[in-house]
């Protein structure tokens, strides 16, 4: 090679005219750094394909109703559209999460982080940077996947007897609820990474908090029924707020209510990571 | 320049890093020398902003590096060969790295060719040799085209003519007025690199001058002798400051006396010399002799 011999060449004084660090730019660094890497196409990938693809299959396969049974209430027959619709968000949500643990997890372990810290030294503007540029590219996959999953269930369901429309405000305000939820729970799980640091760890985690604990949830409230506060604290756990906010009936919070449960799970898990990233030694 | 003051770290009740107060000037290489374990990497993170320092502060032109405005043009660093996702292309690396300063895709090509990567900038870091890794960090740290360059083990994995190129390039950068701050545990390496030289061991700063200065201040004045008369010998140079050691059976090592001494000694009194050869210490040794009480981690054999 010839490196051995060509002298190093740099530009005639050190402060030319290159720029200078700035939030904006961070992001830029940050949407860089995401969209180069193969995870993130995998997963987002991923999310694609559950969140159309098993709505797609649902509403195909469906048996057509009856005459009698499709005189059931019109909110009841909605009800399996909104279902079947959004039948994907359960496993998507948990796809979702991975790649927000993996965003920060993966510095970590590879040791990029002590890099990013060393172009921005004053920490806190990457993991905000992280926590948009993945709010957004999960904000913006979930939108055109859920309007894709309504679009195509709503004409195959109603052809089989079923009620939904496409183009109402409460449609509109699920596909909308839903990516949002999605967008928002990709920043807990940044936020989960950012506390625990390490990538099994932070998947465990997260998919502890979204998965699992409404499990153990529905069996404590089960075995104590007359312990009504169980289920009542149930509604606040991040996937149910979250369903809530995909306009699904098993939450039973008021819409806002939702959605500041969520983004309280969100700010909480982030603010933590961002104030640990700030005191340990990278 | 870099002023380290007082600087200490401690990990628990170890001290990585113990009350370091050293100037590292700009237009010179500034070798920084010790034991794997001595604390080198640990002092670099800390003049980096990346370990917080127990007591006492780093100093880089007189700011700490978190209140520059513009960090990736003040100071490039190669803080280890790992620090880069292996995810990632070379060429995606240091665009991102680029993107947070607004530092041109020109000048991610120009560090690249720089540091010869061209041939493997679109390969995932993954699958690179740790050359190619080191090489890729030194690019990183010149994307900025820093005044101050810290560099943790540069030569590390480096084939020959990696480490003649490594060499050369710091002593380019020193000579345009850059200050160069680069760590090794090799002190053979250090000797054709760096102007001057901190010695560190546990923690501690054993040594901070220039390299002939270490050297000379180490070096052991004995002189090896080979006679089959060495009771005679032994008699004939005996005097206060002399210290004669038997090797072999018919080998003496002096000190206290030089090879001229000797020799006309034993001319005086008739004794055949079959070697005579004055023992300086190498820079190895010296810097052995200057760590020995201070390697953390030492076999029993070399004891």
């Amino acid at each position: 090679m010839s490196t051995a011999t060509a002298s190093p060449q740099t530009a005639g004084h050190p402060h030319s005219s290159l720029g200078r660090l700035s939030f904006p730019r961070v992001v830029r660094s940050e949407w860089i750094k995401l969209r180069t890497l193969r995870s993130t196409f995998w997963t987002l990938a991923s999310v694609v394909v559950l969140l159309v693809g098993l709505p797609a299959l649902l509403a195909a396969v469906v048996p057509s109703l009856s005459a009698i049974e499709s005189r059931a209430p019109k909110s009841q027959l909605a009800e399996f559209t909104t279902n079947t619709a959004t039948s994907g968000l359960t496993f998507a949500q948990l796809v979702v999460a991975v790649l927000g643990v993996l965003v920060i997890s993966g510095e970590f372990s590879t040791g990029m982080i002590r890099s990013s810290l060393a172009a921005v030294p004053r920490r806190f503007p990457v993991l905000a940077a992280k926590a948009i540029v993945l709010f957004v590219t999960s904000f913006v996959i979930g939108l055109v996947s859920f309007a894709a999953s309504w679009a195509i269930a709503v004409p195959l369901l109603t052809a089989k007897g079923y009620a939904g429309e496409l183009f109402t405000s409460s449609t509109l305000w699920n596909i909308v609820g839903a990516a949002a939820y999605l967008g928002l729970v990709s920043v807990f799980a940044l936020g989960v990474g950012a506390i625990v640091k390490s990538t099994a760890g932070g998947i465990a985690t997260a998919l502890g908090v979204l998965f699992v604990l409404p499990i153990i949830a529905a069996l404590l409230s089960a075995t104590l029924p007359k312990q009504t506060w169980i289920a009542d604290a149930s509604h606040y756990l991040l996937s149910a707020a979250g369903s809530g906010m995909a306009g699904l009936a098993n939450g039973s919070l008021d819409p806002w209510v939702n959605v500041v449960t969520v983004l309280v799970w969100a700010a909480v898990a982030f603010v933590v990571g961002a104030v640990l990233l700030q005191r340990r030694d990278a | 320049m870099i002023q380290l003051d007082h600087l200490t770290k401690r990990f628990g009740a170890k001290t990585a890093v113990d009350d370091i107060s050293v100037t590292i000037q700009p237009g010179k290489v500034t070798g920084f020398l010790g034991p794997n374990g001595a604390g080198k990497s640990t002092t670099m993170r800390m003049i980096m902003g990346l370990d917080r320092p127990t007591r006492g502060r780093a100093l880089i032109n007189g700011k700490r590096y978190a209140e520059f405005r513009s960090p990736l043009t003040e100071v490039g660093a190669l803080l280890d060969a790992k620090a880069i996702h292996t995810g990632r292309t070379a060429y995606s690396h240091l665009l991102a790295m680029a993107a947070t300063h607004g530092i041109p895709k020109s000048r991610v090509h120009e560090v690249i060719g720089m540091t010869g990567l061209e041939s493997v900038a679109t390969k995932r870091v993954g699958g690179f040799s740790l050359g190619m890794g080191q090489r890729l960090g030194i690019a990183a740290a010149m994307l900025g085209d820093p005044a101050t360059l810290i560099l943790d083990e540069p030569v590390n994995g480096l084939d020959p003519e990696g480490v003649l190129w490594v060499r050369q390039f710091a002593r380019h950068l020193a000579s345009q007025g850059r200050t160069v701050f680069l760590s090794s545990h090799l002190m053979s390496e250090m000797a054709q690199t760096a102007d001057h030289i901190v010695v560190l061991g546990r923690g501690r700063v054993l040594a901070d001058a220039p390299v002939d200065q270490i050297l000379a201040g180490a070096t052991r004045h004995a002189v090896r002798v080979r006679t089959p008369q060495p009771d005679d010998l032994a008699r004939a140079i005996a005097g206060a400051d002399v210290a004669v050691t038997g090797v072999e059976a018919q080998l003496l090592e002096v000190t206290g006396l030089t090879a001229p001494q000797i020799g006309e000694a034993a001319a005086r009194n008739g004794i055949v010399l079959h070697e005579l050869t004055p023992l300086s210490a190498s820079l190895e040794e010296a810097y052995l002799e200057l760590t020995q009480d201070d390697v953390e981690y030492r076999t029993e054999v070399s004891r």
